[in-house]
């Protein structure tokens, strides 16, 4: 293996990738071994597989994946003319929530990857305008997607088998699907029960061996943690290795961009960023790729305003920050009577995509798949915190007599749903609040839309008759409620041919900053049916291709 | 201006009766402490953190929460080391809240049964005294930490000789092979009887 480089900041390189997560890693990976000097600029460390543990308490509790929120604080409001605040202490999950480090979020994903189906790319052109929304195609179809989706299967290890919903495949999944879970086979029972067609789940999770990856061993604490056999396919485990093998990347972390700066012909020439001391470093660069997620993308380019930009990089629109989806999401729980030891193995094993598209009749837009998993009561504390059905006693003879029964018998099944994209939910700029490095935090501004709330409690009565069906002892409902948060953070710096309505180019290249690629879930027209990473990547090898080609014929 | 990527804090309870000094834990500190409470607990030392009598109400406490039946409850599964692990640790500063809190339930102790500690009282009164306060941030605290008692790494303190994972019937082991469950046991001999599938092995075309 070549040695990682390490370039000097006063020199340009051919490319900085800033942020190295799910489609981060992707870039690095493409544009080095295409032969680009890379440096990636990570804000958060590098931890490796045996960095991982499975300590509730330090995962889940103390979020130690995440970015502290004392110093990277958040604020939220549903409606613009509100005043955001940050979330009171307790209530949860940051507004945006990702994972910092080498690999970003796919290193604690659940890894359910899902393609998108050829509608989603034109569901405006066939269902019409909605109102108060921009709901619009995105400008390139399933088919042109598709190879770079296959190359997500092989390259990045997706297990899986075809369903009969599924879009066309140019080739087979490269590994079989992983083995079923009771959660599964409950699943796949009651929808079957009801006349639908659960198929297996297509996960970025190995079950053989795989590009000198090894398989998963079903040690349980997956969706949440990091894994500990490199099993999982994150960019950390699939794609960074490669492009370190390159000897053309160097990996910076513990560095936090700070903004982008351009020189008089409104090139991208410097990369401005804090190292791991706190010391301000610019980088040169001849390109720059923005890979730093729905949140943080955004909020670096209206960080970065100069006389040229005066309301931000690129932001000529006024777009960037705007249409922010969240993936809408219904929860139900259920007990059975016999053992299932979701704590066992990976999230999900078996989904149903019966209601994907959405139907006319039902009276609103939207769709969704379903999947059944244990969701966080995999994990010992939060069951014993959560898990039990509301009515029941919390503490006691009895809760514990609960708690003895149910931590190996309960499931959860989720119904992952469209997000409409509307100007007022945004990632902006918080006009009072500052992080440890003195930047305006992340104002989160977001209200589903009715459709949204509609298509979860729709998923959720799906949800409800499946686990009827299959025989449940007692199930309950989480409330389907307006989101305050979540981690699918999409479509802050749309594509689109428009420049007046979108911030990059089919091709991901700013519409306004000629050597500025924005690549990650940041780009996305509509929201898919909750899966999103599996299109962020495909969409990241597509667009290193394309970088390629404009690289080597002068084009940046 | 440098993030300690290493530092450990506090994200989310669920209880809302969070010290935001807990976000200060450093995690030497509690890795730290966690080995002299497992240390103390072996050789029956005193708390490192706890006073005796305050340990004892504690005790009792969390005694409610998950009581001794006929499997080990709170006390047997030694959360007391947790909670003493604890506070010494990664939820630095609870104590702040937790004593005189403890305080004000000792002095209504006093105040309905003439008695000094609520350790002392029988399991009847105890429950009904806790029922007043379940909403409260003493309770809900003291809750949360018997839970982590219970069932967090033994390097907590807590969970001795994995008993609190015994009792919900969870194994914490990094391998595990099929069937994991009942209702998937079927499939796996199902599956393994049947001729390889050919499904992942072809070109797909499934479109509609
Ligand atoms: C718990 C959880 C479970 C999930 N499960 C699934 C799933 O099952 N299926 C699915 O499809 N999706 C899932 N997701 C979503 C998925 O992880 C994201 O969609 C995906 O990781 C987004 O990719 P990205 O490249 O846009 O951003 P990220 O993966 O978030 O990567 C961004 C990176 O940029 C870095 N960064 C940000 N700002 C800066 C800066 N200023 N300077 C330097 N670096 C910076 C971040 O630290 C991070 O490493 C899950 C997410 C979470 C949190
Ligand atoms: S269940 Fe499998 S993929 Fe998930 S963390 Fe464990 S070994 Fe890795």
């Amino acid at each position: 293996m070549a040695g990682s480089p390490t370039y000097p900041t006063r020199e340009a390189v051919d490319f900085v990738v800033i942020g190295s997560g799910a489609a981060g890693g992707v870039m690095a990976r493409e544009l080095s071994v295409a032969g680009f000097n890379v440096v990636v600029l990570e804000q958060g460390p590098y931890r490796r597989a045996h960095d991982f543990t499975h300590d509730e308490i330090g995962v889940v509790f103390q979020g130690e994946l995440s970015l502290d929120p004392a110093e990277h604080p958040q604020t939220f409001r549903a409606r613009p003319e509100q005043n955001a605040e940050v979330p009171p202490q307790g209530a949860g999950l940051p507004p945006a929530w990702y994972a910092a480090g080498v690999g970003g979020s796919s290193v604690h994903f659940t890894g359910n990857y899902w393609r998108f189906r050829p509608v989603d790319f034109k569901e405006r052109s066939l269902l019409g305008e909605i109102e108060g929304t921009t709901f619009a195609d995105w400008p390139l179809t399933y088919e042109e997607l598709e190879p770079y989706y296959t190359r997500v299967d092989w390259e990045i290890g997706v297990s899986g088998a075809p369903g009969p919903f599924d879009p066309p495949r140019s080739r087979p999944y490269p590994v079989p699907p992983l083995p079923l879970k009771s959660s599964g086979a409950i699943l796949e029972r009651g929808a079957k029960a009801l006349g639908l067609h659960p198929q297996v789940a297509p996960m970025a999770i190995l079950s053989k061996p795989h590009n000198g990856r090894p398989a998963c061993i079903h040690c349980g604490f997956c969706l949440g943690f990091g894994c500990e056999m490199n099993a999982k396919s994150s960019t950390l485990a699939a794609m960074i290795p490669q492009a370190e093998a390159t000897g053309r990347c160097e990996i910076r972390t513990g560095c936090t961009v700070m903004r982008l700066e351009h020189d008089e012909r409104g090139r991208i020439r410097d990369v401005v960023y804090l190292d791991e001391n706190g010391v301000e470093q610019a980088q040169r660069t001849r390109a720059a790729v923005l890979s730093a997620n729905g949140a943080e993308s955004a909020r670096l380019l209206l960080l970065s305003q100069s006389a040229q930009h005066p309301d931000g990089m690129a932001n000529g629109s006024g777009m960037v920050g705007k249409n922010l989806m969240f993936n809408a999401h219904s929860a139900t729980h259920a007990w059975f009577e016999e053992p299932l030891n979701e704590f066992k193995s990976v999230q999900c094993t078996r989904i149903v995509h019966d209601f994907y598209e959405t139907d006319p009749k039902r009276g609103f837009y939207g769709g969704g798949g379903i999947d059944a998993r244990p969701l966080v009561n995999s994990w010992p504390i939060l069951f014993a915190m959560g898990g039990i059905a509301p009515g029941l006693p919390t503490w006691g003879a009895e809760y514990k007599r609960l708690l003895e029964r149910y931590f190996t018998r309960n499931m959860s099944v989720l119904g992952n749903c469209t997000s409409l994209a509307m100007e007022r939910n945004s990632i902006s700029l918080d006009p009072e609040l500052k992080d440890v490095f003195g930047r305006p935090a992340v104002r989160v501004t977001y209200e589903d839309h009715p459709d949204d709330l509609a298509t979860a409690r729709f998923m959720q009565d799906q949800s409800v008759a499946i686990l009827e069906a299959a025989g449940a002892q007692r199930l309950w409902r989480d409330e389907v409620r307006p989101s305050t948060g979540g981690p699918h953070l999409l479509g802050t710096c749309r594509m689109g041919d428009d420049p007046d309505r979108s911030v990059v180019d089919r091709y991901h290249r700013a519409h306004e900053v000629n050597n500025l690629f924005v690549v990650d879930g940041s780009n996305f027209v509509t929201s898919g049916r909750g899966q999103p990473t599996m299109t962020i990547q495909a969409l990241a090898f597509r667009a290193a291709e394309h970088m390629t080609k404009a690289a080597r014929a002068g084009e940046i | 201006m440098q993030t300690d990527q290493s530092r450990r804090r506090f994200l989310h309870t669920g209880t809302g009766a969070v010290s935001a000094s807990w976000l200060a834990a450093q995690w030497p500190l509690a890795l730290k402490a966690a080995e002299q409470a497992a240390a103390a607990r072996d050789s029956q030392r005193p708390f490192q953190h706890l006073g005796t009598a305050e340990a004892k109400d504690f005790e009792a406490i969390a005694a409610r929460i998950v009581p001794t039946t006929d499997t080990p409850g709170a006390r047997e599964i030694g959360v007391i080391y947790y909670i003493d692990t604890a506070i010494g640790g990664w939820m630095e500063g609870v104590e702040q809240m937790l004593r005189p809190a403890l305080a004000d339930l000792n002095a209504t102790v006093t105040e309905r049964y003439g008695a000094q500690h609520f350790h002392l009282l029988d399991g009847e009164a105890q429950d009904a005294l806790l029922g007043e306060i379940e909403a409260g941030p003493l309770f809900q605290t003291l809750r949360f930490m018997t839970l982590c008692g219970c069932f967090a790494l033994p390097s907590y303190g807590g969970n001795r000789n994995r008993l609190g994972w015994a009792l919900i019937g969870f194994d914490h082991r990094h391998v595990w092979f099929p069937p994991f469950g009942h209702y998937d046991a079927g499939h796996h001999e199902a599956r393994a009887a049947a001729p390889a599938p050919r499904q992942h092995s072809e070109p797909q075309r499934h479109g509609r």
